[in-house]
């Protein structure tokens, strides 16, 4: 596998990171990763993956709940068999409510797990690359590339209207 | 912990960044002289509890019949504060509406807090507290588990699942100003944030799952605010005293709980913009939508309470009709009248805009909203209880000198967790206002076009 290359470019604004995004997807290239200090959901389309699988932990963590919740109450109805107010001890309509407020903290917590396994949050330290002032006013774009695109790539972004690009 | 944890933080570029993020900087000697202050009360109301533990219940004024006093009725009046926290940062998200993003973070830390200060009060009310496990289903010798029909445990269960997964929502949300914070400052405290933002790096990839658990989560707790107080109404209306079995209780706490809730976060914001210098972000237009939002619960509390009149003398039932008079015209009169007057007539002053737009105003109304709310919960749960089916069993009321002092104390709580937030964590949120900024700035330039 030949050696890649990475061109950081840094925008002041989202128009600028736009059109680089435009540029660079134009020339072919789609391995980039984007930086920005709030979400750019309206740039879907040029990034390289799309929408998330969240949804499918939080069904999971939907049925997990309310599995959980019907069964919490029915078997410790089952251990403390009483009959209280006429109902048989394992009611399931006063059980509707165990298992619709477990199936929502379950389908929250899987939702939480969900993000923090598939946004790879971690506490290690932060790459050398990862620039503070993501969280401020700058977008950056790392593209990774094949080194004799590099000097074309960087001359791309910066002619886009990139304030920095660096090659490495 | 971090790469750069002993560089210098780089010079702050964004408006919003910079004027949030100002607000953090070191408290004055006024803030921790507050916070002081709000410390010692809740010491005080803290040694009254252990009073209360030591001496036994009997220091409080709570005995049969009346065995829910004012530790419920804070409870209840808790739960229901928390309530427009979730509905202004969930309910109002999902509706796009724009005016909620300068607001929602304070709305939702209320939220936390609030539900924080509720939770204790079962925990005061139970007496043997350090046996409170007793109610958690776990394997035991005494096979003794608790009963899942009961609507108490419902509770538990509701409060306990609204609890975290408000914190979830609120962190959730926090999670890319608090890289924020991280990425302005330096040592330890950028150690701190890095953690508690869980090493957020602002990459698409982040983002994208970001605003899709975000909506999930916003999604599930729209439901669950409507479930949780209508659980708490519950506690009441599963029994069949008169005054407490009624079917409208459900939607009627509900509304009653984003109304005061709404009073709350007016309260609170009036003067936390002054203070941070947040008079930009958060405008009198903010004020203005709130309050509109409190004249339609205004109006949904005043039916219920017509329709709860209308029930008992309609129903032909002689108890709740003989209840509702005796509520109306006998010693909780002033009471009753009060509740109706605060929650239900002066909100709807917000009908003339002077009124809706006076930030004073705003505030004293808020406040009137509140005090009305706390006697509505005292109203319903002494009211009830005094004076059920049976005359025999009447009884009177009237809280301690304990039960005072613990009450004061939740507030000082309340409001102490709430100054320690302001100053630690972004009051307003920084990323989502930016990304509104600019979704502004585009279309009116798509308008100009």
């Amino acid at each position: 596998m030949s050696e890649r290359w990475r061109i950081t470019a840094r925008f002041s604004t989202a128009d600028g990171l736009r059109a680089a995004l435009k540029a660079l997807r134009e020339a072919g290239l789609r391995d980039y990763e984007v930086f920005s200090p709030y979400g750019l959901i309206e740039e879907e389309p040029l990034m390289a993956r799309r929408g998330s699988v969240v949804r499918a932990f939080a069904v999971v963590g939907g049925l997990v709940g309310a599995a959980g919740g019907f069964a919490l109450a029915i078997l410790s109805a089952e251990i403390y068999s009483l009959i209280v107010g006429g109902k048989p001890p394992a009611a399931i309509i006063p059980y509707c409510i165990v298992g619709f407020e477990l199936t929502i903290l379950a389908v929250a917590i899987f939702a939480i797990v969900g993000l923090v396994m598939l946004a790879r949050m971690r506490l290690t330290a932060l790459p050398e690359q990862y620039d503070p002032g993501y969280s401020d006013a700058t977008f950056g774009l790392h593209a990774d590339c094949l080194p004799e695109q590099a000097s074309t790539v960087a001359a791309l972004l910066r002619k886009v209207g990139a304030e920095e690009v660096h090659e490495r | 912990m971090t790469s750069q944890s002993d560089a210098a933080a780089p010079p702050v570029q964004s408006p919003v960044n910079r004027l949030v993020l100002g607000t953090l900087s070191g408290p004055s000697r006024l803030y921790w002289a507050i916070v002081i202050a709000l410390a010692l009360v809740v010491v005080i109301g803290f040694s009254a509890f252990i009073y209360q533990m030591r001496t036994g219940m009997g220091v409080a004024g709570i005995n049969i019949p009346v065995a829910w006093g004012v530790y419920i009725v804070n409870f209840v009046f808790w739960v229901g504060i928390a309530h427009s926290g979730t509905l202004i940062s969930a309910i109002l998200y999902l509706f796009r509406v724009r005016w909620r993003t300068s607001i929602y973070r304070s709305a939702e830390a209320m939220t936390v807090f609030a539900l924080m200060t509720a939770a204790l009060f079962p925990l005061v009310h139970l007496g043997r507290v350090w046996v409170f496990y007793w109610i958690l289903p776990y394997p035991n010798n005494s096979h003794l588990y608790p009963n899942f029909k009961s609507p108490l445990v419902w509770d538990v269960v509701a409060v306990t699942a609204y609890l975290t997964v408000s914190v979830l929502f609120f962190w959730l949300g926090l999670l890319p100003d608090l890289a924020a914070v991280r990425d302005s400052s330096q040592g330890r405290r950028r150690a701190i944030y890095h953690i508690l933002s869980l090493g957020w790096q602002n990459r698409h990839e982040q983002w994208r799952h970001y605003a899709r658990a975000y909506l999930c989560l916003a999604v599930l707790a729209t439901p669950l605010v409507i479930s949780v107080h209508s659980v708490v109404s519950w506690d009441f209306a599963m029994s069949i005293l008169p005054g407490w079995h009624t079917t409208i209780f459900a939607p009627y706490f509900v509304a009653g709980a984003i109304h005061s809730g709404l009073a709350t976060i007016i309260i609170l914001l009036i003067p936390l913009r002054k203070i941070l210098g947040l008079e930009r972000l958060i405008t009198v237009r903010h004020f203005e939508a709130m309050a509109q939002l409190m004249i339609l619960t205004a109006l949904v509390i005043l039916y219920s309470y017509a329709i709860e009149g209308f029930t008992a003398w309609y129903s032909g039932n002689r108890i709740e009709g003989q209840f509702a008079l005796w509520r109306a015209t006998g010693p909780m009169a002033g009471l009753y009248w009060s509740m109706i007057t605060g929650n239900c007539i002066v909100p709807l002053l917000f009908f003339f805009k002077r009124v809706r737009t006076s930030l004073p105003v705003l505030f004293i109304f808020g406040l009137v909203v509140d005090a009305a709310m706390w006697v509505e919960r005292l109203v319903i749960i002494k009211g009830s209880l005094s004076h059920d089916f049976m005359p025999s069993a009447w009884g009177r009321y009237a809280p301690t000198w304990v039960e005072i002092t613990i009450s004061t104390a939740a507030f000082a709580w309340f409001m102490l967790l709430f100054l320690l937030f302001a100053k630690h964590a972004p009051t307003v949120p920084i990323s989502e206002m930016k990304g509104s900024l600019a979704a502004r700035a585009s279309a009116e330039s798509e308008a100009a076009r």
